[in-house]
C-alpha cells in the first residue's frame, strides 16, 4: 500500500518535471503574442487511434494481398497508405495560416465560466476546429481545496486528464469562413488570483478522423479571478455574529432602504424600478407626481468592508464573503470602501472602484 | 484459421452488448449520413455479390431495407419539424431492434456460417462471417469508434471482393468505392460542405495519393505468401482432364478467354499455334484419361493429381537440355503468357516449352503444369523450341502405353487399322493414307454432330461421319495404335485472335481444339491434326466460314449479337476495351516478383547510362513549370482582369503608333479618342469601345461594383475590338501602300 502510494507520486513527480520541461520548452518553441499565425513551426500533428488503426488495417490489406498474391489488393493497400499521408498534409492546411488576434483579457469569479473572445482571420473555408484551454493541471489542483462539483467531477474522470472530452470546456467550429471570425472559449476559473491565461488549445481532426493536428497559442493576456463570492456571513444561521460584527461598520448597508435612518437630502423624480418604500406618498397624495425622497446615507455610517473584522474563517472563505459583498453592494448601487491588512481602496460606488476592489482582492 | 477468426468476431460483438446506451456522448448524425452509410453498404456488399449465399443475400437486404424504411420515416418526421427551426436535424441510431434479439441473430448467424461452412469452403464461409458482421454492425454505431469500425469494415468487404474477380473495370469499380467509404468519414467531419464538394475533395486527394502508391507498387519488393490460405473454390474452366467424344463441343460456344500470349519477336502463323495443354494416353474406349501410371508408382494416398506431379521435375532450359527426351534445335521463341484463373494446373504453351519459372513443372509428356491451382490470373514466361525432337527413343512402358486398345468397342476400326497396316509398312505412307482419306471422302466438320451409340468410334468413322477436332483425334489416335504406331491424343487451344492495338494474341475458350500425336522412328513425337484434313480452313485460320456461320445459329438466343458482331466499329471498341484490360492484367496483376525485379533492373541499367536521368530532369522541370504556369494563369484569370484591360489600352496605343497616330502624353484618353475619331473616322468605333472601357476602369471607379465576370466578358469585347481595329489599319495600310 505504502510502496504503491510511494510510486504512483514518484510517477506524478516525474510527470510534473516532465510537465515543467515541456512548457518551457513550449514557451520557446511558440513564445507568447496577441496576434499569431499558425504555421508549420506551431503546429503539431500526430496520427489519432482510428488512423493508427486504418494504419494497421493496411497492413492486414497488404498481408491479405500478400498471401494470395492479389496485386490489386496490394495496390489499394498502397494506395491507401499514400493516401494516409497525403491526408496528414490537408489535416496540417486545415490548421496551417490561420491568424489569430486576442485583445481582451479576462475578470471574473472563482467557479464561474468565462468567455475568452478571440478573432481569427482566414483566407479559405476550413472545417471543424474546436478551441479549449488547456486547463487540466490547474483544475486537479484546485479540486483539493475548493468546490464539491469540482471534487465529484474529477472523481468521474479520474484519469482523464483533457478537459476538451467534457463538451463544456470546448467551442467547436463546424465551419470556418472566409474573412474574420469571431469566437468565445470558455473559459474554468478555477483558482483565485491573477496570473496568466495558459495556452489555448486549438484541435482539428478535419480530413477524415486519421489525423489530430494541434497548436497550444499563448496569447499573452491575464486572467483576474475574483474570490468566488459566498453569502455565508448574512446566511440565517450566523445572523446574529453578522450583525455583532457589523454593528458599527455594515448597519447602513443592512438597513440602507429604511428612511429615518439617513439625512434626507432632496426630491427627485421616480425612475422606473427605484424601491417604493423611498416614494414620497404625501407629494403623490397630492398630486405633485411621482417623487423619490433620496437620502444622504455617507456620513452617519460609512460602509466599510474590513477584512479583520469578518468572522473566523479561512483567508478564502473571508475572501468569499468579502467578494460576496463587494458584488451585493455592486448589483445595488451602495458605495463603500475595503480595508485589506495591506491596503485600503478608499470610499466610492463607481463601476470601476468594484472592479478595482475585486482586483484587490483577486491579487490578495 | 476459422478457429482463430471467430472468437475474435465474437469479442467484437461481445462488448457492444455490454455497453451502456444511456451514456450521454452519443453519436449524432444526419440522416443524411445514415441514408451515406446505408448506400455504401450495399455497394460494398454488391461487390461479393456473385460469391455470397442466398439466404445471406436475403437477410443482408431485409436488414439494410428495415433500417432504410425506419430512417426515412425519420426523415420524413424530421422534416416537418425542421420547417419550425432551420437547423440541421442530427439524431442519435434509433433502436431498430431490441439488444436480446441481437444477441440471437449475431449467435444463430454465425451458427449457420458454421454449418454451412462444409459447403461453402473456408474461405466462403470466412467472407460470410466477414458480411454478416457488416451486416450486424450496422444496427450498432452508438459512438464515433463504432462508425469507424463500420467503414474500415466495409472498405475490408470491398477490397476482398478483388479475391475473386480482377478484371481493370472492377478493380478501378472497388478503388472507387473503397475511397467513397473514406467520404463518410469526410462527411462526418464537414457536414455543412456539400456533397458534391466533398466528393471532389475526396477525388482531389485521391489523386494525389496516385503517384505514390504506382511507385510504391512498381519499386516496393514484392513477397512470397507468409503463410497459407484459403484458396478461391470454383468450379473448374475450361478443358477437363478426361474427354468424351463431344466435350469440346460446349467449349466452342464459349467466349471466354482462356489466356493471352504476347511474343516476344515475331508472330508465328496461325497454324503453328498449336497450344499443348494435356495429353491424354489412357484410353478405355469412352474416355480419355491421362495414364495412371505415375500414380501407382507414388504412394496410395496421392489421389490428387498434385501430389503426382510434384514427382516431375522443372521446366527449366538446363533440364530440357540435359535431358535424353529431348534434343533441342533451332531457335527459341519466347513469349509470355497470362492464363485466367481455370481452377486447374494446366499451362499453356508451344511444343517444345521451357520455362525458368520455379513454379512450373513439366510432365514426362511435355506438357507445362503449374504447382498448385491456377485460382487466379497467372503470368508465366516461356520458350518454345519448335523444331525440337521430343524422344526419339522410347521406353518400352511408354511405347506399351500408348498402344494399349480396348478391343472389344471399335472391331471395325481395329480391322481397319490392321489392313492398312499389310497395306503400308511405312508408318508415314500409312499416315498420309489415313490422312488423304479424311480429306477426299465426305468427312465433314460440324459443331453439331449426330449423336453416337455409346460414343462409338466406329459408328462415327464409317456411318456419320461428321465430327469436330474430338472425334477426328480420337478416331485417328485409336486407328494409329491399331496399325501399331505409337499415338496419343493431345488436348488444348489452336490459334486465338491477334489484338492489333494491344500486338498480343488472345485464346479463347472456343479455340480448344484436340490433336494426335504419334511416335515414329528417328523423328520422336510428330503433331498429326486429322482436323487440317477435313477442314483446312479451321487449322488456317480458326473458323472456317461455314462453321462461323453455324456458330452464329448456335449462339444466337432471343438476343442476337450476330449484327452486332459484324459493325467493324463494334469490333473495333471491343478490341480496344480488351487491350486495356490486357494491359491492366499484364502490368498489373501479371507483376510479380521477377517482373519486377526485371523492371527494377532495366530502370537501373538505363540510369547507369545517363540518358534517362536527363528525360527523368526534363520531365520534372516540366511538371514544375506547368504546375506554376497553371498557378500564374489561374492567379491573373482571378482577380487581374482589371489589369488586362489597362494592357490592352496601351498595346492599343503601341499599335496606333506604330500606325502614326501618336497619343501626346498631355492628352487624356477622352481627347486623344476625339482626335482619332477627327483624323480616322473609320477607326474611332473599335477604339472609342478600348478606350471607353479603360476610362470606365480608371476613372468611374466602377471596377468595384461590377463582378469577375463581367470584368472577363468585359475584356473579351475589348479584346474582340482590338483585333478588328488591328485588322482595319493593316487593311488600311496596304490601302494606302
Amino acid at each position: 500500500m505504502f510502496s504503491s502510494i510511494s510510486t504512483g507520486s514518484i510517477i506524478a513527480s516525474l510527470k510534473s518535471v516532465l510537465h515543467k520541461y515541456f512548457n518551457a520548452w513550449l514557451t520557446r518553441r511558440i513564445p507568447q503574442a496577441s496576434r499569431q499565425q499558425i504555421n508549420h513551426r506551431n503546429i503539431f500533428i500526430m496520427p489519432t487511434r482510428f488512423g493508427a488503426g486504418l494504419l494497421m488495417f493496411m497492413l492486414l490489406l497488404f498481408l491479405l494481398g500478400t498471401n494470395y498474391q492479389n496485386n490489386v489488393i496490394i495496390l489499394i493497400s498502397y494506395l491507401l497508405v499514400s493516401f494516409f499521408i497525403v491526408v496528414l498534409h490537408h489535416s496540417f492546411f486545415n490548421l496551417s495560416g490561420l491568424q489569430f488576434k486576442a485583445t481582451n483579457s479576462l475578470q471574473g469569479f472563482v467557479d464561474s465560466t468565462l468567455y475568452f473572445p478571440l478573432v481569427i482571420t482566414s483566407k479559405k473555408v476550413r472545417f471543424t476546429i474546436s478551441f479549449s484551454f488547456d486547463q487540466a493541471r490547474v483544475k486537479t489542483e484546485q479540486v483539493i481545496d475548493h468546490s464539491v462539483d469540482e471534487n465529484k467531477s474529477s472523481k468521474r474522470k479520474p484519469s482523464k486528464s483533457k478537459p476538451s472530452n467534457s463538451a463544456l470546456s470546448k467551442t467547436t467550429l463546424a465551419q470556418l469562413e472566409i474573412g474574420e471570425n469571431n469566437i468565445r472559449i470558455p473559459y474554468r476559473v478555477c483558482q483565485r488570483g491573477q496570473y496568466p491565461l495558459g495556452r489555448v488549445l486549438i484541435i482539428s481532426e478535419f480530413g477524415f478522423g486519421l489525423f489530430k493536428a494541434w497548436t497550444r497559442l499563448d496569447f499573452a493576456q491575464q486572467v483576474t479571478a475574483y474570490p468566488k463570492p459566498i453569502a455565508n456571513v448574512w446566511t440565517v444561521k450566523q445572523q446574529n455574529l453578522a450583525i455583532e460584527v457589523a454593528e458599527n461598520n455594515l448597519e447602513s448597508y443592512q438597513d440602507s432602504f429604511q428612511p429615518g435612518q439617513d439625512e434626507f437630502h432632496q426630491l427627485q423624480h421616480y425612475q422606473l424600478g427605484e424601491p417604493l418604500s423611498r416614494v414620497a406618498w404625501k407629494h403623490v397624495a397630492q398630486g405633485q407626481g411621482w417623487l423619490t425622497k433620496q437620502y444622504q446615507q455617507a456620513l452617519s455610517g460609512k460602509l466599510q468592508l474590513d477584512f479583520e473584522r469578518l468572522p473566523n474563517g479561512t483567508l478564502e472563505q473571508r475572501l468569499s464573503w468579502l467578494s460576496y459583498a463587494i458584488k451585493d453592494c455592486s448589483t445595488k448601487q451602495i458605495a463603500f470602501s475595503l480595508k485589506l491588512p495591506d491596503q485600503v481602496v478608499e470610499y466610492d460606488h463607481s463601476a470601476q472602484h468594484t472592479l478595482k476592489c475585486l482586483t484587490a482582492l483577486a491579487r490578495y | 484459421m476459422k478457429n482463430i477468426i471467430k472468437p475474435s468476431f465474437k469479442q467484437k460483438f461481445k462488448p457492444r452488448k455490454s455497453k451502456n446506451p444511456s451514456e450521454n456522448n452519443d453519436l449524432k448524425l444526419t440522416s443524411q449520413m445514415y441514408f451515406c452509410l446505408l448506400i455504401f453498404q450495399l455497394l460494398n456488399l454488391a461487390t461479393l455479390v456473385i460469391q455470397l449465399h442466398l439466404l445471406y443475400l436475403l437477410f443482408a437486404t431485409f436488414a439494410l431495407a428495415l433500417q432504410f424504411i425506419v430512417h426515412l420515416n425519420i426523415a420524413r418526421k424530421g422534416a416537418l419539424v425542421s420547417r419550425l427551426s432551420q437547423s440541421i436535424k442530427s439524431y442519435v441510431r434509433p433502436k431498430i431492434l431490441p439488444p436480446w434479439l441481437m444477441l440471437l441473430l449475431a449467435i444463430s448467424g454465425s451458427v449457420a456460417i458454421a454449418v454451412a461452412g462444409q459447403t461453402l469452403g473456408l474461405l466462403l464461409s470466412m467472407m460470410h462471417l466477414l458480411c454478416f458482421a457488416y451486416s450486424l454492425k450496422m444496427f450498432e454505431i452508438p459512438r464515433r469508434k463504432d462508425l469507424y469500425q463500420l467503414v474500415v469494415l466495409g472498405i475490408f468487404v470491398a477490397t476482398s471482393s478483388l479475391i475473386f474477380i480482377q478484371s481493370i473495370y472492377f478493380s478501378l469499380a472497388v478503388i472507387v468505392l473503397v475511397f467513397g467509404n473514406l467520404m463518410i468519414l469526410l462527411n462526418l467531419f464537414a457536414p455543412t460542405m456539400a456533397v458534391l464538394a466533398q466528393a471532389k475533395l475526396v477525388a482531389k486527394l485521391g489523386l494525389y495519393s496516385v503517384p505514390l502508391a504506382v511507385a510504391l507498387f512498381v519499386g516496393f519488393p514484392k513477397l512470397s505468401p507468409f503463410w497459407q490460405v484459403p484458396s478461391v473454390e470454383s468450379a473448374k474452366v475450361g478443358l477437363s482432364d478426361s474427354v468424351k467424344i463431344g466435350d469440346i463441343a460446349q467449349l466452342a460456344l464459349s467466349d471466354e478467354l482462356a489466356f493471352r500470349v504476347s511474343f516476344q519477336n515475331s508472330n508465328p502463323e496461325h497454324a503453328q499455334l498449336y497450344w499443348r495443354a494435356m495429353v491424354l494416353d489412357d484410353f478405355d474406349g469412352v474416355t480419355w484419361r491421362q495414364s495412371r501410371r505415375d500414380l501407382s508408382q507414388n504412394s496410395q494416398n496421392s489421389q490428387s493429381g498434385q501430389n503426382a506431379q510434384s514427382s516431375y521435375g522443372s521446366a527449366t532450359f538446363e533440364q530440357a537440355n540435359s535431358s535424353a527426351d529431348i534434343e533441342l534445335r533451332g531457335t527459341g521463341l519466347s513469349y509470355q503468357v497470362i492464363a485466367e484463373p481455370s481452377f486447374q494446373s494446366w499451362l499453356f504453351a508451344l511444343d517444345f516449352a521451357t520455362s525458368e519459372q520455379g513454379n512450373i513443372g513439366q510432365r514426362d509428356d511435355f506438357a507445362l503444369f503449374y504447382r498448385g491451382i491456377i485460382s487466379q490470373t497467372l503470368s508465366y514466361q516461356v520458350t518454345s523450341y519448335p523444331a525440337a525432337k521430343m524422344s526419339a527413343t522410347l521406353p518400352d512402358a511408354t511405347r506399351a502405353l500408348n498402344l494399349l486398345l480396348s478391343t472389344d468397342n471399335n472391331p471395325k476400326l481395329l480391322a481397319k487399322g490392321q489392313q492398312l497396316r499389310q497395306q503400308y509398312p511405312d508408318d508415314r505412307q500409312l499416315i498420309n493414307q489415313v490422312l488423304t482419306e479424311l480429306n477426299e471422302e465426305n468427312y465433314y466438320y460440324t459443331l453439331q454432330p449426330p449423336r453416337l451409340n455409346n460414343n462409338s468410334l466406329d459408328q462415327f468413322y464409317f456411318d456419320t461421319r461428321a465430327g469436330f477436332c474430338e472425334h477426328y483425334a480420337s478416331s485417328f489416335t485409336y486407328l494409329m495404335r491399331a496399325a501399331g504406331i505409337p499415338a496419343r491424343m493431345v488436348v488444348g487451344y489452336l490459334g486465338g485472335e491477334f489484338n492489333l492495338s494491344g500486338n498480343y494474341l488472345s485464346v479463347y475458350q472456343r479455340n480448344a481444339h484436340a490433336w494426335s500425336e504419334v511416335w515414329l522412328p528417328n523423328d520422336g513425337w510428330q503433331r498429326i491434326d486429322p482436323t487440317a484434313a477435313v477442314d483446312p480452313e479451321r487449322v488456317e485460320r480458326g473458323f472456317s466460314t461455314s462453321l462461323m456461320q453455324e456458330y452464329d445459329d448456335l449462339s444466337s438466343g432471343l438476343f442476337s449479337l450476330q449484327a452486332l458482331r459484324s459493325m467493324w466499329w463494334y469490333k473495333q471498341v471491343k478490341m480496344q476495351i480488351d487491350a486495356i484490360d490486357y494491359q491492366w492484367t499484364r502490368w498489373v496483376i501479371g507483376y510479380t516478383g521477377q517482373k519486377q525485379s526485371r523492371v527494377m533492373a532495366q530502370l537501373l541499367a538505363s540510369l547507369k547510362q545517363g540518358k534517362n536521368v536527363l528525360y527523368f530532369l526534363l520531365i520534372l522541370a516540366g511538371a514544375v513549370l506547368l504546375f506554376y504556369g497553371y498557378k500564374v494563369v489561374k492567379g491573373k484569370a482571378k482577380g487581374k482582369a482589371e489589369d488586362k484591360i489597362k494592357a490592352l489600352y496601351l498595346k492599343t496605343l503601341k499599335l496606333m503608333a506604330q500606325h502614326q497616330l501618336v497619343k501626346a502624353r498631355s492628352m487624356t484618353a477622352q481627347q486623344f479618342a476625339d482626335v482619332i475619331a477627327t483624323a480616322r473616322p473609320e477607326l474611332s468605333a473599335n477604339f472609342c469601345a478600348i478606350s471607353n472601357g479603360f476610362a470606365q476602369l480608371s476613372y468611374q471607379n466602377f471596377a468595384d461594383d461590377i463582378s469577375q465576370q463581367e470584368h472577363a466578358k468585359q475584356l473579351i469585347k475589348l479584346q474582340l475590338s482590338y483585333r478588328r481595329l488591328r485588322w482595319q489599319l493593316w487593311l488600311a495600310k496596304l490601302g494606302i501602300d
